[in-house]
């Protein structure tokens, strides 16, 4: 009785939002859109891939791979590249430039894996789905459950991490405010290793769970790359918070959206489906660049007259 | 005949050197002389592609009225081979075609300029590089999945409209190539040396100061993204001419975004001659991998071509790591009929600290455009 695009829009919606948590939070730590996130995605969706079709294993015994492989990348991208040329005094653009082309390199590393997978052991390796090597609760398939459980995991532990504990609040202090921070004690070199590990986590946690809802394959980071950009945009850019909601927003519209669509004209109208989150994207700039997060601010001002100032506000 | 090869081999390098440059020379305008972090060029590149695609060969079928009652889009072939066949002792009609071509190419590139730097071209890098990207990917997605416009992941045949040279065909065009792209240079070039030159590096080095003084800093930004997107769109017109088809798959953001970042970035950012130094390195280097890519296809067991993606990007992490200013430095532009001779006298003489003269170096366009009084 659960219509199957409620199922397509939550699992779609908890992978993107999941991403989105991670750009944000390397958009505010490192001032840099990072381009090469979507190919710690695809890491993740390989290494399902591999447990499933190579070793033949359970897939969410890929998690916690995907997890450290993620991560693994994303240090090696943060003190391997981003890290030096900071130092150096490179700008924004540089560094970006620096992302697009490690995307690359790990993404031609990716097609030699599939490719490799291919040509020796004769596996089939682009353009798989794994919802056969998925359980199923009653009529919920295990994807559903798990990334939903996880992605409450996420957000509640993102809550927790940067209201209760210490390295949140130096986080926070190294967001609004990278010099004065230091001042006061802060390694802000350890504060942006970590959040750059997180992202990357983040995001092959997010790679493992999409080959068991959706084809996948190399190009699926890419596709997921544009409604993830949307959505933090559409958050704001400025809190992890508004990633979320920009998340879950984006992605519904997203699936919803494009299933209305195709309902009224005709199933062709689905292969646009990336415009939706483009044109979202577009309109929320042209109309509040800040996104969501100055949205509600703005809404709640005018509801209780001032600004709300919280007690554990850091500085 | 091996002379032969080589000589096709020469003209291919060329070829494509010229429609690189184009879009490089472009890029250099709009990120090193006024700022703008365009990463969706491969946009105007598609744009101008798509436009040869779709109207050229039903703007020939029209004129010559070629099979009215096919479908012109799966009967593509058929009616281009009709078409060439025209075309074949028609010479004024496929000068004006081509053309005409240019002209609508360089109308709705423009348009497309203006409606995808919209968004977010009065926000900062970041804002502007996400939304460009989106839109590149857009453009190409459209390409690949509406049918009538260059075929989908298919293709379409463009019309030889200068198929009345003959033999000398490659040639003629190469030639024809080359005076856009030389004409392209000297807009750039005489545009970087003028008013607009020193506004947009205002622009670009302080947007606030510039408004300050009176700049309308949004206007000026959009007018560089339109004028170059209009611009660039020209190679997309001349690739399509050239290999006499259009290919939505071909308009990828690594072939035409990431590779010109590349090319700027190797020859140096804010400078025309650098832009054409890096091209000509990049492109040199490249078509030489695909020439060899055979040879060591049998050794390794997955395509080559990812082995050459992980090449250029790794060279291009190497040049942002230890030469960022690339093989070419920025020079301070100078402004036409002012005597820095003069000047520099002038200020020594007050005691002004100033660097020592040197010896007049630019090359020879820059030479031609600035105009200097001497003596």
């Amino acid at each position: 009785m659960f219509p199957p695009l409620i199922k397509d829009a939550i699992v779609y919606a908890n992978c993107v939002t999941m991403m989105s948590i991670g750009f944000t939070l390397v958009y505010l730590i490192s001032r840099i859109p990072n381009f090469a996130q979507s190919t710690f995605a695809v890491v993740g969706v390989y290494c399902t891939f591999s447990m499933v079709r190579i070793l033949e294993f359970n897939p969410y015994i890929a998690m916690p791979l995907g997890i450290l492989c993620g991560a693994f990348l994303a240090l090696v991208v943060y003190l391997g590249i981003v890290n030096p040329l900071t130092k150096y005094g490179a700008g924004p653009i540089l560094l970006t430039i620096s992302l697009l082309a490690l995307q690359q390199i790990f993404l031609a590393g990716v097609n030699i894996y599939a490719d490799y997978v291919r040509n020796v052991l004769n596996i089939y390796s682009r353009g798989f789905m794994l919802r056969v090597n998925d359980f199923r609760v009653g009529e919920f398939p295990g994807v559903l459950l798990i990334s939903t459980v996880t992605i409450i995991i996420v957000i509640v532990g993102m809550h927790f991490l940067l209201t209760r504990t210490q390295f949140g609040i130096a986080m926070r202090a190294t967001v609004e405010n990278p010099p004065l921070a230091s001042v006061l004690g802060i390694n802000i070199k350890r504060v942006a290793t970590i959040s750059w590990v997180i992202t990357g986590g983040l995001a092959g946690l997010a790679g493992t769970f999409l080959p068991l809802w959706f084809s996948s394959g190399p190009g699926s980071g890419g596709m997921l790359a544009t409604s993830v950009f949307a959505s933090s945009v559409v958050g704001g850019l400025t809190s992890i918070y508004g990633a979320i909601l920009g998340g879950y927003l984006i992605s519904l519209l997203e699936v919803w959206g494009s299933y209305l669509l195709m309902k009224t004209f005709g199933l062709w109208i689905g292969a646009y489906r990336l415009l939706i989150p483009l044109t979202l994207m577009s309109i929320v700039l042209m109309y509040e660049p800040g996104g969501l997060a100055v949205i509600i601010e703005k809404v709640r001002t005018k509801l209780w007259g001032t600004k709300r100032v919280r007690e554990d506000e850091p500085i | 005949m091996i002379e032969n090869v080589l000589l096709k081999w020469c003209i291919d390098l060329f070829m494509f050197f010229l429609l690189y440059l184009i879009v490089t020379m472009n890029l250099n305008f709009m990120y090193g002389y006024t700022g703008i972090p365009h990463f969706g060029i491969s946009l105007s590149v598609a744009g101008g592609g798509y436009v040869v695609g779709a109207l050229s060969g039903r703007i020939l079928r029209w004129v010559y009225n070629v099979y009215p009652e096919l479908d012109f889009m799966y009967e593509n072939s058929k009616i281009t081979n009709e078409i060439n066949a025209n075309l074949a002792n028609d010479p004024l009609v496929g000068i004006g075609v081509f053309l005409l071509i240019i002209v609508i190419s360089l109308i709705l590139n423009a348009g497309l300029g203006y409606i995808v730097s919209r968004p977010a071209i009065r926000l900062s890098g970041s804002y502007l590089i996400i939304v460009l990207i989106g839109m590149a990917e857009a453009m190409r997605i459209i390409g690949m999945n509406y049918y009538p416009l260059v075929g989908g992941t298919f293709w379409i045949h463009v019309p030889d409209v200068f198929n009345w040279m003959g033999e000398l065909r490659t040639e003629g065009f190469l030639i024809i190539c080359t005076l856009f792209t030389l004409g392209i240079f000297l807009i750039l070039q005489a545009m970087s040396t003028s008013p607009l030159g020193r506004v947009v590096r205002a622009v670009r080095e302080n947007p606030m100061s510039a408004e300050c003084v009176g700049k309308d800093v949004v206007g000026i930004r959009t007018k560089v993204v339109v004028m170059c997107s209009a611009l660039t769109s020209i190679a997309g017109v001349l690739y399509g001419f050239y290999i006499h088809a259009v290919l939505s798959t071909a308009y990828t953001r690594s072939t035409w975004t990431f590779y010109p970042w590349l090319m700027f970035m190797v020859g140096g950012i804010g400078n025309n001659m650098g832009a054409v130094l890096g091209t000509f390195v990049f492109v040199t280097l490249r078509r030489l991998i695909i020439f060899y890519k055979h040879n060591i296809e049998i050794y390794v067991p997955f395509q080559v071509q990812w082995l050459e993606q992980i090449m250029t990007g790794t060279m291009l992490l190497l040049i942002i790591l230890f030469r960022p200013q690339g093989l070419l430095p920025e020079k301070p532009t100078k402004m036409r009929g002012l005597d820095y001779d003069k000047l520099h006298d002038e200020l020594e003489n007050k005691g002004v600290k100033v660097p020592e003269k040197k010896a007049e170096k630019g090359n020879i366009f820059q030479r031609l455009l600035s105009r200097r009084s001497k003596g």
